[in-house]
């Protein structure tokens, strides 16, 4: 494995996210996905409780929860190791989803035909695996919890920790590595259209003055 | 066609994987249940409501619900009273026998309180435990570890008793080990009846799990939604 390749890409992905940053159409993918990611996070930070009580108190409780998940994202009445993680894997699922959604507005204006689905379908696996291992699997209070039940019986909740920790890890990863990808692609993306740019206004500049001449 | 294929089955496993979640922690309505342990309990016998506590002291959640409570202790009294609650905490060492990390914590804190119980301070010594735990060990075990309170040992399970004015017999008691076949068959009962730790059944409103950062309101929401489900 080229290792000084692979260190230059994470450059390159990084200068991508930068950049990237400066388009409209990256934040329209990245806020809603920010907010729902990290609201359901917090939502599933004491396992499956927050959803009882909504399904136990209708809308204006539901509401209250909602807002207070809302809230917390931004660190309000949430201790800083509690928010850190939850802030941290919702930046990260927002930045992917803010590039997916920069590089399918792109490919769709340059007539690409090449798929989006991949990175989509990826960004789902992410959520998924994520979303799993939330809440304290020590505990038991994770979504994996009922289903590691129903296959596993009563050793179930002894194998949750190592599960989730495993599933979380590997989530994170995959959007490591898919952030390198779709950064690489978005950097290349956004210097090709700066280039393109100059070119089209050197050769306006260059044909407007043959027309003058 | 392949890739209709592959689509179709991602949409599969995703639907059957959610659906099994949302029906197995779905709430079950079931049967009022008799009490455990009178000694456990707090309110009237004869309550119109009957609010279960399944709890471990070496669980983060159950620390953070019950000091919530705790935290405004009259007003939980207050509200005990006022909506004729018997509230009733079944305690034993469930993550020791069937958690993920064996947490020493779980057995050492469910002998002392039961050693506590037989001489007639439950009360004192849970609540005291509870507030004792929340504050010593901030931010309990959050996260995918177990419980940084894994490392207590005796001394601080019987630093508490002698701070409830509990004596010489509570100290054999606790390093004779005498209550464990109980605690062992009052986890094997619990493995039964719930979903993981913390688990709460108010009335017939069931839930696992509590918010990390949870308060008071929202403790109190929780018992608000055990009143509707009677």
């Amino acid at each position: 494995m080229n290792w000084r390749k692979w260190l230059d890409e994470f450059v390159l992905a990084a200068k991508g996210i930068t950049l990237v940053t400066k388009e409209k159409r990256f934040w329209f993918g990245f806020v809603p996905a920010f907010i729902f990611f990290g609201v359901l996070m917090n939502l599933l930070a004491g396992g499956f409780s927050s959803f009882n009580l909504m399904w136990a108190t209708g809308f204006s409780g539901s509401m209250q929860i909602i807002g207070k998940a809302f809230i917390g994202l931004f660190g309000i009445n949430q201790p800083f190791f509690n928010w850190l993680p939850v802030f941290g894997i919702a930046l990260l699922q927002g930045i992917l989803i803010g590039l997916i959604v920069f590089l399918w507005a792109k490919k769709r204006e340059q007539k690409d035909s090449s798929s989006n689905s991949e990175n989509i379908e990826k960004a789902g696996i992410i959520t998924g695996l994520i979303a799993l291992g939330a809440g304290c699997p020590t505990c038991g209070t994770t979504l994996l919890t009922p289903l590691l039940g129903a296959i596993f019986s009563t050793g179930g909740l002894a194998i949750t920790g190592a599960i989730s920790t495993i599933v979380t890890c590997l989530a994170i990863i995959i959007a490591i590595l898919s952030l390198k990808r779709l950064g690489v692609e978005t950097y290349a993306i956004i210097i090709n259209d700066r280039f393109l740019k100059k070119r089209e206004s050197k050769r306006k500049v260059k044909s407007s003055n043959e027309k003058s001449d | 066609m392949k890739k209709a294929i592959r689509i179709i089955g991602i949409i599969l496993v995703t639907v059957v994987l959610f659906a099994t979640i949302i029906i197995s922690m779905m709430p079950k309505a079931s049967e009022p249940e008799d009490i455990w342990d009178d000694a456990t309990t707090m309110g009237n016998t004869n309550a119109k409501n009957h609010y279960i506590i399944y709890s471990d002291l070496a669980c983060p959640y159950c620390i953070i619900f019950e000091n919530a409570l705790l935290s405004h202790e009259e007003e939980y009294q207050e509200y005990i009273n006022r909506n004729n609650i018997l509230i009733e905490v079944r305690i034993s060492d469930f993550l020791y026998e069937y958690g993920a990390h064996p947490s020493p914590a779980s057995r050492l804190g469910a002998i002392a309180t039961y050693c506590a119980k037989n001489e007639g301070k439950f009360w004192d010594y849970y609540n005291l435990a509870i507030k004792t735990i929340a504050n010593d060990y901030d931010h309990y075990g959050i996260g995918s570890t177990n419980p940084t309170a894994g490392s207590t040992t005796d001394e601080y399970w019987l630093k508490l008793g002698k701070q409830v004015g509990l004596g010489e017999d509570f100290e054999s008691c606790y390093k004779n080990k005498t209550p464990l076949s109980e605690i062992i068959a009052t986890a094997r009962k619990t493995l039964d009846l719930v979903d993981g730790m913390p688990f709460f059944k108010f009335n017939n409103y069931t839930f696992s799990g509590f918010s990390p950062n949870g308060t008071w309101e929202d403790a109190k929401m929780h018992l608000d939604a055990g009143l509707k489900k009677k």
